[in-house]
């Protein structure tokens, strides 16, 4: 079959190929806006506004600091360093997650009337997530000022985690995200996942707490969360370098799960337009 | 020899029909063992299409022979099974289906406007040159700011109108767009088409209006069932049109 010379040509779904005559969309800048302009929406109609990106954190985190310092027997201003260095890095991750998961069956409105890559819904869902992150490390930097004793060096561990940790999110939440649009059972079990995940995981109890030879010991040396908030807790409470087999295995699993996200993303795109 | 800007070529599109319980996982084991073989609803069969550049393509045909289906193929919102889709690279596509280009509801007129227009390839920065004239020309400059979840679905169709013609696109697709503004609106837009298409824009228009589509275009396809049934200059296929009376093709 012979073609217009220079066009570009759209078979019929191979999958992975690029799907699309596309408008010269600036798709960058309409992930920024809408971004944007969903965060505007979310406190358009509170009387307090914007503010709430700060206090929500602050008002979360306090709550789980004394309960949990209750429950931990330790003090309230130990605690809170503790649960703050493991607590700010978990909701960056499960936000980006469960903010991504929906972002695609949700989409229609854009997938359906225009050919934009879907990537740009769970870019923006996640993009949003890392704003709030920043807002939760600022109340972590608060949290510092007022509670703990010193700030050290390692304290420049913090970017590169948060870097790690936003491309786990992303990963995790584009294949989620993908999944979700054929079979909406995603959503709820992975809700149910992540808060077993949580609740089993060294952010809400000191791994000290734990006998060394005892199953919650042996839960916590195998729970892929522990090298994940490990990253933070080590230079946040412990003062210390997280180990380099932390870094390794949340390297691997944050760029594995880019990879592998993107994949399913790229190979199964072409279907959404029936499912959404 | 002519230039195309679309070429559709054997292309085929279906859908699998689904029963609102259809997604359970009970359903989807059902099917796969073939005591329920999913059915299937067959939008475009073996449609071949040349668009030459600065055409006025009119498609016309009765509810569910396809036309809203081409017109998402040519946009690239929908990939076909079979066949092949091609657009002339480097060319500005807008298509305005649904009544809309991926507007928000939750968002205000405005917010949609810096939005969509980055769909459709103006920057920021020239839409915040654009977005008053958008605005007037709309004439929604009072409502601009609230949601557009509160818009009827004439003043969602103008507002959609307005951004997706405030630059010359290349090429206009057009989903029945015109049927829901006031007789003001629609001559007001139609001028706009119409110097549009002088200064070359393809159009590609899909509406039941045949008297619309018999002036304004300069070749008009009848779908039916999801094929084409004529292809030819708009004032021979409207009147093989009018003179069906909109009985169905026997196949």
């Amino acid at each position: 079959m012979s073609a217009t010379p220079g066009a570009k040509t759209m078979q019929a779904r191979p999958d992975g190929e690029e799907p699309a005559p596309r408008p010269r969309a600036h798709f960058g800048e309409f992930a920024l806006l809408y971004a944007v302009s969903q965060m505007k929406v979310r406190y358009r109609q509170a009387w307090l506004g914007r503010l709430w990106n700060l206090l929500e954190p602050l008002l979360f985190l306090a709550v789980l600091t004394v309960v949990f310092s209750v429950l931990n027997q330790a003090s309230v201003r130990d605690f809170a360093v503790y649960l703050f260095a493991g607590l700010v890095p978990w909701r960056y991750l499960e936000r980006s997650i469960m903010g991504c998961v929906d972002s695609i069956a949700d989409g229609g409105w854009l997938l359906r009337r225009i050919a934009a890559p879907a990537f740009v819904l769970p870019l923006t869902a996640w993009l949003q997530a890392s704003v709030d992150f920043v807002f939760s490390l600022l109340a972590l930097a608060l949290v510092l000022a007022l509670l703990a004793d010193s700030w050290t060096i390692h304290l420049a561990c913090v970017l590169p985690a948060a870097l790690l940790v936003g491309a786990l999110g992303l990963g995790v939440g584009t294949m989620f995200a993908v999944l979700n649009v054929f079979a909406r059972d995603v959503k709820p079990l992975l809700q149910f996942t992540l808060m077993l995940l949580f609740f089993s995981s060294p952010v809400l109890i000191k791994q000290s707490v734990a006998p060394a030879d005892s199953p919650l010991a042996a839960i916590f040396a195998w729970h892929p969360l522990t090298p994940v908030v490990g990253l933070f807790q080590q230079p946040i409470y412990m003062h210390a370098w997280p180990p380099a087999a932390d870094w390794l295995t949340v390297a691997s699993f944050a760029f594995g799960s880019l990879a592998l996200g993107w994949l399913l993303l790229v190979r199964l795109q072409q279907r959404f337009y029936f499912y959404l | 020899m002519t230039a195309h800007l679309i070429r559709l070529e054997d292309v085929d599109v279906s859908f699998h029909r689904r029963p609102v319980q259809s997604r359970r996982l009970w359903d989807h084991l059902r099917a796969r063992v073939g005591q329920r073989r999913a059915l299937r609803l067959h939008a475009l069969r073996r449609v071949c299409l040349h668009v030459a550049a600065g055409e006025k393509l009119g498609i016309v045909g009765r509810n569910g022979a396809g036309k809203s289906t081409l017109l998402r193929v040519m946009a690239g919102v929908i990939v076909p099974e079979r066949g092949s889709v091609s657009v002339a690279s480097g060319r500005t596509l807008a298509p305005l289906i649904e009544l809309g280009i991926g507007f928000h509801p939750e968002l205000s007129g405005r917010e949609n406007c810096y939005l969509g227009g980055s769909l459709l390839g103006i920057s920021s920065r020239e839409m915040r040159l654009r977005i008053e004239e958008i605005a007037a020309f709309s004439e929604l400059e009072e409502f601009l700011d609230e949601p557009v979840k509160t818009y009827s679905s004439g003043m969602y169709a103008r507002l959609a109108f307005a951004l997706a013609t405030c630059r010359r696109p290349d090429i206009l697709l057009l989903d029945e767009v015109l049927a829901v503004g006031d007789q003001f609106f629609v001559r007001k837009s139609l001028a706009r088409m119409q110097r549009l298409m002088r200064d070359g824009t393809t159009v590609v228009i899909v509406s039941h209006n045949l008297d619309l589509l018999a002036t304004q275009c300069n070749r008009l396809v009848w779908l039916e069932h999801g094929e084409v049934r004529a292809d030819g200059p708009s004032a021979e296929v409207a009147a093989a049109y009018r003179r069906s009376g909109g009985r169905e093709l026997k196949c």
